[in-house]
């Protein structure tokens, strides 16, 4: 096309530039300049091979008259021939401008000059380095045998006195002036993706310096967060968390890209998925960390606001305070911080019994924990002296991380098995709603109350239709909506008639809901398999519906 | 079988010459067939690289190929590769064959255009014909990448171009001591002569400097059974040489006087105690050489100080320095040291008085090290 053409030759253009003022990249300057560039520089040059790889060597001359130069400036750029796929693509170019049978002298001296930067490319003989050839070529070795090694060694040797330095910092004085070490993670940019650097990488990002100030440059520490996000380098653990205490945006691009991942690219990831994703992050064994657990929590508490508290980032939230819980109480031996280090905000009392793992009591002391909770949470909302807007909504996030015990009071109420409804009522109204001020949730709770005997009226009746349903989850009660689709889903997972009309109901109702109460079902299997719940039938029959629904909805979407 | 051994030596064959000027003859078909050769030699690496009756055949094989002279039509070949044309192919070597007959044909100034054509169109993602044939390309430009990534980390290590690099040299060592393992397993009796030949043709400091390193390089890290694959990616690590690699070099060493002499004499004193303290044997053998070379000192009265009779000679200097770095040596070694320093002067008669007797002269000069605390800080500096 021919605004392609165009857009090629100017840039074509702009990189000659960049290469002739590039030279060596001998300089500082010139270093960062090519490290910035080295993304689009690639893809530049993946442009031109396709252009290239249908020419022979006199279109490609009359397409790009300076190619020669461009080709062999930027093969003498260590920086750019280390990073990626650049070496490679260079390669390939070169190899299609190589005259199969040359005519004349001009064909000659390009077939020459083609040879000669191959070799510079690859072997060894014609080196910078100091006589390597000696004594490796008289053992008869080459550049395949030794490259590997000799790279292996120089990482090793870095490494090691990146250590060293370290641990001399105190007393003897260090032999790497910082500004040194800086050079040294510019060098390591380009060259980021490849395995044998690692144990550099790693050195350096546990590498503490004496000031304050960051001494890795930022497009090094940048660099690597972008390549592990993209599973590209296989960092430690150790060397993950030291990366994201020490640069921040490092941090928040990590979480949301797990946000991401879980939110959008895969919607219908079921809760035991969402697990998989959020331990392979590292996010919550680096959350182990107060300071790290603080800013993952305030993305989290951005998300629930910009989408209104939606049902899959409640779900989102659950998943990564279980995940989180079990890496700190796994974290034996390192330093274990306070709770209230991760909920500095909200009452310890409350803190420990949220803590509580549902799996640890026995099924029939659930009711006594949930009013324990419940009796916590009144007191603190209801307390005057501690009544501040901030203070109220940051008890109700805190109850939103150990969501499982709202979801089990909904349960519970459809089993009849509380001693009083009324207390579990209000822990799920208060997990849906709020921010109600007194006289409001009053009404609530008479609302909430009527429709929770409504529905506990449907075990009764049959045959059950559809329309008894919707005459439950009519708009006499529009604030708690929510609460009574909760209450209501309960219901048709645990009868059998209202099982057998679930999928009815549910394709009656709108997208939105649709999916949140198919979110709702995925949460309750998740935390029936966990809890190795004796509701073996009702487990199977949800995860059937659920599967029916999902493949009903991708159907409609696709139609 | 038969087969597969024919195809070893024609490759075998086909990978020197693609080094020498007898390339100049090959075109199109002749590139194509030796990749072709190439590549099925590297699945019959990777099949058989765990130890097996078919890796020693073929192991065999490589060797008897080269005691043989090479045929190369009517040219008198000179019976040991000459050096022109590469190494010898070894087991190992097939591994990454393709990359070597790749290498070797690109840089062979004498392949004609046609030849070479034929040899980059395989190297890029469209050229290869089968899907067998990919790789070379990407392993290529990783070959391209790590020298590139060694060129860019090259100038944090702070060595200067007149200073030795240590990278180099333990990388160096590495590879001798695992060509050192490949020549034993062709042929016992094989890496004597190899040194000899290193010895005769390389500089002797850098020849030195690479010796001791690589008697200094660190075992192998336990016993591992026959079942342990060896690391793929890195032949030559320790763990793979297997529990004494050093070995034949030191017996090379301690059979050879001349290497011997001008290790003593020409190796940074406190290197030359890391070695010593290393070895016993050759703790040993330099002891007795030291006490030669005194013997040929003489107090020269009008000088004042100890010189030796031979200008080309140990100086009664690097004696003292020898000496002196093995005494502050770790347990056994300064106790060796001092326990023949007492023999030797008590032999000489055990005088007290200074240039009588050199042993005399250097116990008191380590009695005055003594007294003045003087500490080499970590005795098994590698320079």
């Amino acid at each position: 096309m021919a605004q392609d053409t165009l857009d090629t030759s100017l840039n074509f253009e702009f990189w000659l530039n960049k290469a002739v003022a590039w030279g060596q990249a001998t300089t500082l300057e010139s270093q960062q300049d090519v490290c910035l560039h080295l993304p689009q520089l690639q893809k530049f040059l993946q442009q031109i091979y396709e252009t290239l790889k249908h020419m022979d060597f006199h279109t490609a001359i009359q397409r790009f008259p300076l190619i020669g130069q461009l080709l062999g400036r930027l093969c003498w750029n260590p920086f750019v021939i280390g990073y990626d796929e650049n070496q490679k693509i260079l390669m390939w170019c070169l190899c299609c401008l190589y005259c199969s049978e040359p005519w004349n002298t001009i064909e000659l001296e390009v077939n020459i000059w083609i040879r000669s930067l191959l070799c510079h490319l690859l072997s060894s003989s014609k080196l910078g380095l100091n006589e390597v050839g000696t004594v490796s070529q008289a053992l008869g070795y080459t550049s395949p045998d030794y490259y590997p090694k000799l790279l292996k060694n120089m990482v090793l040797s870095l490494a090691n006195e990146l250590r060293v330095n370290h641990l001399n910092g105190f007393s003897i004085g260090k032999t790497i002036p910082d500004k040194q070490i800086k050079a040294m993670s510019l060098l390591c940019i380009p060259l980021l993706t490849l395995p044998d650097i690692l144990p550099l990488l790693e050195a350096l990002l546990t590498y503490q310096g004496d000031e304050s100030k960051e001494i890795l440059c930022s497009e090094f520490l940048e660099g690597v967060n972008e390549s592990f996000l993209q599973k590209k380098i296989a960092l430690s653990e150790s060397a993950v968390l030291s990366l994201w205490l020490r640069h921040l945006p490092s941090l928040e691009k990590a979480t949301l890209h797990l946000f991401e991942n879980l939110i959008s690219r895969h919607r219908n990831a079921s809760p035991e998925e969402m697990e998989c994703f959020i331990k392979d992050s590292l996010l919550p064994q680096a959350a182990c960390h107060p300071s790290i657990f603080r800013i993952v929590d305030e993305i989290f508490w951005n998300a629930l606001l910009e989408t209104n508290g939606t049902s899959e980032v409640l779900t989102v939230i659950q998943v990564f305070t279980r995940c989180f819980v079990q890496a700190f109480q796994k974290n034996n031996d390192q330093l274990k911080f306070p709770l209230k280090s991760y909920f500095p905000y909200t009452s310890p009392s409350l803190i420990m019994v949220l803590l509580q793992n549902p799996k640890d009591l026995p099924r029939g002391l659930w009711c006594q924990h949930l009013n324990h909770i419940s009796e916590i949470l009144k007191k603190i909302v209801e307390d005057q002296s501690t009544q501040s807007c901030r203070s109220l909504f940051e008890h109700w996030f805190l109850f939103i991380h150990f969501g499982e015990w709202a979801d089990i009071a909904a349960e519970e109420l459809l089993m009849l098995r509380a001693e009083s409804p009324a207390t579990l009522l209000w822990l799920l109204a208060f997990y849906y709603n709020p921010h109600d001020q007194n006289q409001q949730r009053t009404q609530t709770m008479v609302d909430a109350a009527e429709a929770h005997g409504h529905i506990m009226k449907l075990f009764g009746r049959t045959p059950l239709s559809v329309k008894d349903l919707q005459d439950v989850t009519d708009t006499r009660h529009p604030r708690i909506q929510r609460l009574i689709r909760h209450l209501l889903l309960n219901f048709l997972l645990l009868s059998p008639d209202g099982y057998k009309i679930a999928q009815e109901f549910i394709i009656t109702q709108t997208d939105e809901i649709a999916s949140e109460l198919l979110n709702l079902i995925a949460r309750i299997t998740y935390r029936w398999n966990r809890l190795g719940v004796e509701t073996q039938r009702p487990a199977k029959l949800a995860k059937d519906l659920l599967q029916e629904l999902q493949c009903y909805t991708m159907k409609s979407e696709f139609l | 079988m038969e087969v597969l051994l024919e195809q070893l030596e024609r490759f075998a064959e086909v990978l020197a010459v693609s080094r020498t000027r007898h390339a100049s003859s090959w075109g199109r078909v002749a590139v194509r067939r030796s990749l072709c050769w190439a590549r099925y030699l590297r699945h019959v690496h990777g099949r058989f690289r765990l130890r097996g009756p078919v890796r020693a055949a073929l192991e065999g094989r490589l060797r008897r190929l080269r005691l043989r002279p090479a045929p190369l039509g009517g040219d008198a070949a000179p019976a040991a590769p000459c050096p022109e044309s590469g190494p010898p192919l070894s087991f190992e070597g097939l591994g990454c064959g393709e990359q070597l007959l790749a290498l070797g044909l690109l840089e062979n100034a004498s392949l004609p255009s046609p030849a070479l054509h034929e040899l980059l169109q395989r190297l890029r993602p469209e050229g290869p014909a089968e899907p067998s044939e990919e790789g070379l390309g990407n392993r290529l430009a990783e070959l391209a990448r790590r020298r590139a990534a060694s060129q860019l980390l090259r100038p944090l290590l702070g060595s200067g171009p007149a200073q030795p690099d240590p990278v180099l040299r333990r990388t160096e060592a590495e590879l001798l001591l695992l060509r050192l393992r490949q020549e034993a397993e062709a042929e016992p009796g094989a890496e004597a002569l190899l040194l000899d030949r290193l010895w005769q043709q390389l500089p002797q400091p850098r020849w030195l400097a690479v010796v001791a390193e690589a008697l200094l390089l660190p075992p192998a890290p336990g016993p591992r059974g026959a079942a342990c694959a060896p690391d793929e990616d890195d032949p030559g690590s320790p763990s793979d040489l297997g529990p004494a690699p050093a070995a034949p070099l030191l017996a090379w060493l301690l059979s050879r006087p001349a290497p011997l002499a001008a290790l003593c004499r020409l190796l940074p004193a406190p290197l030359l105690a890391s070695l010593a303290g290393r070895h016993a044997d050759l703790a040993e053998a330099c002891l007795d050489l030291l006490w030669d070379w005194a013997g040929h000192l003489h107090f020269d009265l009008t000088k004042g100080a100890w010189v030796g009779s031979d200008p080309e000679g140990l100086t009664w200097e690097r004696l003292r320095d020898c000496f002196r770095c093995f005494c502050q040596a770790p347990a056994p070694l300064s106790l060796q040291a001092r326990i023949a320093l007492d023999s030797c002067r008590a032999r000489d008669g055990g005088f007290e008085a200074p240039g009588l007797s050199v042993w005399t002269d250097l116990e008191r000069e380590e009695r005055s090290d003594d007294f003045s605390k003087i500490t080499y800080l970590g005795l098994n500096l590698r320079f």
